[in-house]
This record gives structure tokens, sequence and C-alpha cells, in this order.
């Protein structure tokens, strides 16, 4: 039986969703927001080395459900497996309320202008499907102000010469006191010419909407934040949302299809409540928001006789283009103590490399990494040398206190096999098809990110490293956290999978609101700009609401 | 809206009787005190584990609970793996006998090394090795003893924190925490090892 019609549904409630979600209660939409998830509170977070989504060895912390959600991951030799949430291979997103915001490391970029336009800057590569946006920076300027204040932002990027044009400065200061590695790593930036700055990090570092500062402890990037200092959608969005009396959150509801009518508009959603109860969910406009896998996944299982292929496949666009970001850089081992178990650990960073190198199209920043806790550093040696016994106990005893990681994401090269779609044997535990994962790096992409790996390095050097290897890239597919692109925005409805307001090309009350739509993925973690264009997509959605054009 | 940070006590309390009840079973069980391992096993996984991460100035790994750790592990998340564990550990000692002539924890330190470095290279004879490959049983063992000596203390291994203390990594600090708070001294850093 259906449940009472609402004006809009949402499906997931990540960075796209949460936001989208609470933009539309506040304009006054009845909203219902379906998450597979369940909430997590700051007092019940354990911070456990083995169980986060940053080290998973013995599972994913935040969901999604390990033996509900297999998934089948096909290798560069074609060789199929059955693959689970704690596995790298099945590229895993959190599963919860909030989705990655909740355990994110919060890195706050804007991408540059040049990211939006990709094809016109570096012209075709061949073999990638890269192209520009259909909007660029200038459209999303207000949008990534608005994104920076809402869910909160801390840094210092004025000195960023390359950073595109912005009106106000980050709404908190960086965090203080800055960590060793800061101190460390800024006078050699400056030797090289480089141009080092306070990493933004969507992390309160001074008391902000009603919650604390960030107390500095080891355990975040992969972690929830135990007081609440890190901002993400479950602890800013989604709570106004439903404070608006209108907006009403399910948890534990996993999506099965969106239903459609003969004239092939949506009428609501299908999915299985908490309780495993098949539901259905009427709606005027159905917004999908699960992540670059799940919602690729989720056109593709809503078929009917007008959308034989899924919603918005007419031209098998769903679900290609899987990319990520292909992270390579260094790790310098030194003399004197680099450790102060000062968290999160990221603080410093350049955009030098971003754009501009002759012959390497795009490039990506370059940052300190988050600390590594002694599990994670354990795993961690230059190649060639013992991985057990004596000798790599005595590494461990000398150089975990003495060793700094740089690295950055380098933008992927998009390509047409890189994707996911429904595997035709493998069913979940409510007997939906799973998706299965398979494609491969653009060579492009490891000659991008190998250069930025001897960059990296040459930065440690600088900083009186004593000894460094590079970490390098490798083949296999892109995708994990920063997963997007499966559902390109276009303004060809033969090249792409939505418009520039996020609109499914052939659905009207359809959109999707998240990584998938980004044409190409910047060289940085993309999530500020996932809440920058579900921002910007929520007023065109609510302006066309307003309109009358979207109710059925 | 419902309140997200509200207490589930009702669940609270619902672990921790189920939490009670096994206790009391597991404790009723065997007297080797582990949940899944036989005394055999533990011996010969005891001497593997402190092969992974020997004990020195600094407890080794089995003396951190690695073995309990381990155990621990194949009784509950990792119970799909106990078959290849099992199949792992005898092929351990069915090669230390033909080499040795004794059991893996009965052979001494330098053969046992030089088995483990076999295996994991990948090298280990058919016969000794049925229901799991001698390099995947050495990733296995490798891992996870990394995990029962680096890892969190609650799943059995690491007892009090040895290995942060080892690297002097503070203990986790209470909510509340400033970081201007200085690390006990206890647990100052080393000074660097000549190696």
């Amino acid at each position: 039986m259906a449940l009472p019609r609402v004006n809009a549904v949402v499906v997931g409630s990540g960075a796209g969703g949460g936001v989208v979600f609470n933009e539309l209660a506040r304009a006054g939409l009845s909203v219902v927001c379906l998450e597979r998830g369940r909430w997590h509170s700051p007092f019940e977070e354990r911070k456990d080395d083995l169980v986060n989504q940053r080290n998973a060895s013995l599972g994913v912390a935040y969901g999604p459900d390990e033996e509900k959600n297999p998934r089948v991951f096909v290798d560069l030799e074609g060789r199929e497996r059955v693959v689970y949430p704690r596995q790298g291979e099945y590229s895993p997103n959190a599963g919860c309320v909030g989705g990655g915001t909740l355990c994110y490391g919060g890195q706050a970029w804007r991408f540059m202008p040049q990211d939006f336009r990709m094809r016109s800057t570096y012209g075709a590569v061949a073999g990638s499907t890269l192209e520009d946006w259909p909007i660029c920076y200038v459209d999303m300027e207000p949008w990534y102000e608005k994104a920076e204040r809402e869910i909160g932002v801390s840094g210092d990027v004025e000195p960023d010469p390359f950073k595109g044009p912005r009106r106000n400065p980050l709404p908190m200061p960086p965090l203080q006191p800055r960590p060793r590695e800061y101190e460390i790593l800024r006078p050699a930036a400056l030797r090289l010419g480089l141009h080092p700055f306070d990493t933004p990090l969507l992390i309160n570092s001074v008391p902000r909407d009603g919650r604390s500062a960030c107390m500095r402890v080891r355990w975040c990037v992969g972690f929830a934040c135990e007081t609440n200092a890190k901002n993400g959608t479950h602890n800013t969005v989604i709570p106004r949302a439903l404070a608006t009396g209108n907006a009403w959150l399910r948890t534990g509801c996993k999506v099965k299809e969106v239903l459609t009518d003969a004239r092939g508009r949506a009428t609501g959603v299908a999915y299985f409540d908490a309780d495993d109860r098949l539901q259905e969910q009427p709606a005027d406009v159905v917004v999908v928001a699960c992540g670059a896998t799940e919602s690729a996944r989720l056109l593709l299982l809503s078929r009917s006789r007008l959308h034989p292929n899924g919603l918005g496949n007419r031209h098998d666009w769903v679900g290609r283009n899987l990319n990520g970001h292909t992270y390579t850089g260094a790790v310098g081992f030194f003399e004197q103590e680099t450790y102060d178990d000062v968290g999160p650990g990221v603080c410093i960073s350049v955009c030098d490399y971003n754009h501009g190198t002759p012959g390497l199209a795009g490039g990506g920043m370059l940052a300190n990494e988050f600390i590594r806790l002694p599990i994670q550093f354990s795993d961690d040696q230059p190649p060639g040398t013992p991985s057990w016994g004596q000798p790599h106990k005595d590494f461990m005893r000398t150089y975990y206190r003495r060793n700094i990681a740089v690295q950055g994401p380098t933008q992927d090269m998009p390509t047409w096999d890189s994707r996911v779609e429904l595997d035709p044997k493998v069913k979940d535990h409510w007997g939906i098809p799973v998706l299965r994962l398979s494609g491969d790096r653009h060579p492009h992409t490891i000659e991008v990110a190998n250069r930025q790996a001897e960059r990296a390095q040459a930065w440690l050097r600088e900083a009186g490293a004593v000894a460094s290897y590079q970490r390098r890239a490798g083949r296999g597919l892109s995708g994990h956290q920063h997963q997007s692109g499966t559902c390109r925005m276009g303004s060809d409805p033969k090249t792409s999978v939505v418009d520039a307001s996020g609109r499914v090309h052939d659905v009207p009350n359809v959109f999707v609101i998240d990584a998938s739509v980004h044409v190409t993925n910047g060289g940085f973690n993309p999530v500020l700009t996932i809440f920058a264009n579900a921002f910007r997509c929520a007023d065109l959605l609510t302006k066309a609401w307003s309109g009358g054009g979207l109710r059925g | 809206m419902d309140d997200p940070y509200a207490a589930r006590r009702r669940d609270f309390l619902k672990t921790g009787a189920v939490a009670a009840a096994a206790t009391a079973v597991s404790c009723g069980r065997g007297t080797t005190g582990f949940r899944v391992l036989s005394e055999g096993e533990s011996l010969t996984l005891r001497a593997a584990c402190d092969q992974i991460v020997p004990k020195d100035e600094d407890p080794g790994a089995s003396e951190a609970g690695a073995v309990v750790f381990i155990d621990r592990q194949l009784a509950t998340r990792a119970k799909r793996d106990l078959a290849r564990w099992r199949a792992g550990i005898r092929g351990l000692d069915a090669t230390s006998r033909r080499r040795f002539g004794v059991a893996f924890a009965e052979a001494a330190f330098d053969e046992q090394t030089a088995l483990l470095r076999d295996l994991e290279k990948g090298v280990g004879d058919k016969g000794d090795w049925q229901g799991i490959a001698p390099a995947a049983f050495f990733r296995l063992l490798r891992d996870y003893t990394m995990m029962g000596f680096y890892g969190d203390p609650r799943h059995g291994g690491n007892k009090e924190r040895v290995s942060w203390r080892m690297l002097g990594v503070p203990d986790p600090p209470l909510r509340g925490r400033l970081h201007e708070t200085p690390p006990p001294p206890a647990l100052a850093p080393r000074p660097p090892r000549k190696s």
C-alpha cells in the first residue's frame, strides 16, 4: 500500500542528498529522505583502529552492512569475484546518515576555473571521454561560498595565487596550533618557489553552530568525530531540515527502484524499510543522491516500457566514466621528530601543480597526509624493505615518529570503459541485482600522477628528509570515496545523463544530485563541489517547483 | 524529529546481557582459554606470531596478545577464514617436521625464520599445503599479527597498548583532553636506535 504522497523524495543523505533535503524543506516542500544506514551519534564513537572507513581490516564502522551488500569486481584479467565493503575493490562509501560526510577527512576544496574546462584547456585526450562541464567556476562561486558558510570550513586559502576569484574569506581561521609538520614543510616549499597555505577543512577551529572546536586527536579521517567538531550533513543541514516540520528522514531504507507511469514520468520510489517490508513512497519529484556507484545502480534498476535500459540510459551513458582520484606522493624519513600527535594531520598544501605543466593534462593538489595510526604505518615501508621480523620492528620504532607523507589526488582522465553495471547473477540481501565494477585507469592519468610523486619527493627532500621513497601510480579501476562521473552532466542528451540542473534528460521530474554528475573530478577532494552543486541544483529545482512545471 | 543522539538504553542492556551469556558459555568450555584454537594450534601460532614481531627489549607479538586476537577474530568476524587458518597451521607444522624433524614451535628460531621466508616467497611442498597456498597463509599470518600487535587493544591484542607505548604514541585521550596537555612522562619517546 502506498504511503501518503509528498512533494519530493530524496534518496540518500550524504553530501548531495543532505543539502537538497534541507533546501527543499526550507522552500516549503514536503520532503522525505530515505537513507539505507542509520544515525551514528558522537557519544557512541569508539575510535577503533581496525574498524573504521580508512582502515577496515576487521570491517567498516558506518556501513554499508557487510553481509547484505556484496558487489562483483572484475579485475584487469577479466576475473570476477564477489567483494565486501571492507575491501578496497568494493569502492565503498559510508552507508549512514550523513554518508561519507560523517567520517571523511573533510578537506574543503573549491575546484579551479580550469577544472570545469578541461577539454577546452587541454584538448581531446586519446582514449578519454574528457569534456567540459556545462557550467563554469563563476556559476559555482556563490554556491561554494554558501557551502563554506552553511556547512562550516576553517583554513586560510588567501595565499594561494592559483585559486579562482572569491568574494569572501573562509568563515573560520585555521586550526591552532599548527602541527610540527607544517613548520617543517612550509619553509621548504617557499625555498622551492611554491605557494603553501593552510588546508581548508570542514572542521571547526572555533566553537560554531552550537558545537565545539576540534580537540586534535589522531583518529580523524575515517572516523566520526566524537566531539562533533567535524561538519557533515548529519550535524548541519539534516537537523535543520528536520526542524522545518515538513521533512522526514527514514533510516534503514533500501530503495529498490524509481517508479514511473505510462507517460514516463516518475511517480515515486519503491523501497524496503528497516523491517524489510516493501513500501511505496509517491512523490512529485525524485532526487537520486546515493553516490556515484549507487546512484547509477538505481537508475539502471528503474526499468519500464519507456525506459527499457533504465532511466536516463537511452544512449548507454549511465554507469560509464567512473573515476575517483589517483593518489600518489612520497614518504620522507627524518632525523628529527616529526610526530606530535596533533590531529587531524593534514595542514599544509600547494596548488602549484594543478595546472600548467607543459605536456600534462592537469595535475593535482599536494598536501601532507592525515596522521597514520600505527597499524596503518605498519603497512607503509619503503619498497624492498622487510615487512616483518626484527628489521620491521626496528623500522617502526625508529621512524613512526620521524616521517612525513606528502600526497595528492591527481585528476583522472575519464574513460568510457571504467564503469558500474548490474551484475546478471549476484543479488543483495533484498534480492536486488548488485553492482559489477570494471575498468582501468587512463595511461595519461598514471603519467601525471607519477610526476606528482616526484614533486612530493622533491618537497620532502628540501625539507630535510634523509631518505624517501615515492608512492607511484598503478593500473586498476579508480573509484573509492571520491567516486564520480557515472551520470554525467551535459547539454547534449546523446552524450550525457542529466542537464546542467541535474535533471535526467528523458525524465522531467527525476534529478541526480551528487558526484555522479561530475564531468571531471578536479585535482582535489570533491566534497565541497558536491555540496556547492547540490545548493545550486536545489535552487534551480525549487524555482522550477514554484513555476509549477514539476507537479504531476 | 527523533533525537539522533538519544542513547539506546534498551539496546545497550540487551547487548550487555548477550555478552555476559556468551562469556559464561565460553568459560565453561575447554581448558585452553581460546575460543576456537586447540592448544596445539595456539602453540604453533604463538611461535609464528613471534617471528612476525619478535620479542626484544619490547614485548613480542604473543606477549602482546596476538594469538588471543587471532583466536577471537576466527570465532567472530573472520569465521569464514577458520578452515584456511587451520590448513595453514597444519602446513606449517608438516613442513617443519619434514625439514627439521620437529613441530614448528619446537624448531630453532632461525629455522622458523627461514621457513617463513620461503612461505612468503610462495615456496612450500604441495603435499604440506592443502586448503591454502603458502603465500596466502603467510599474508594472513603477517597481517593479523600486525593487527594483534599494533591494532586496537579492545580486540584482544596490543595488551595494555604495549606497541603504542613502544612507539611513544600517547594513550587515547579522555574526551575533553586539551591538545596542550603533554603525554605522561612514562610514554616519552625513545631515542632512535642505532641500526
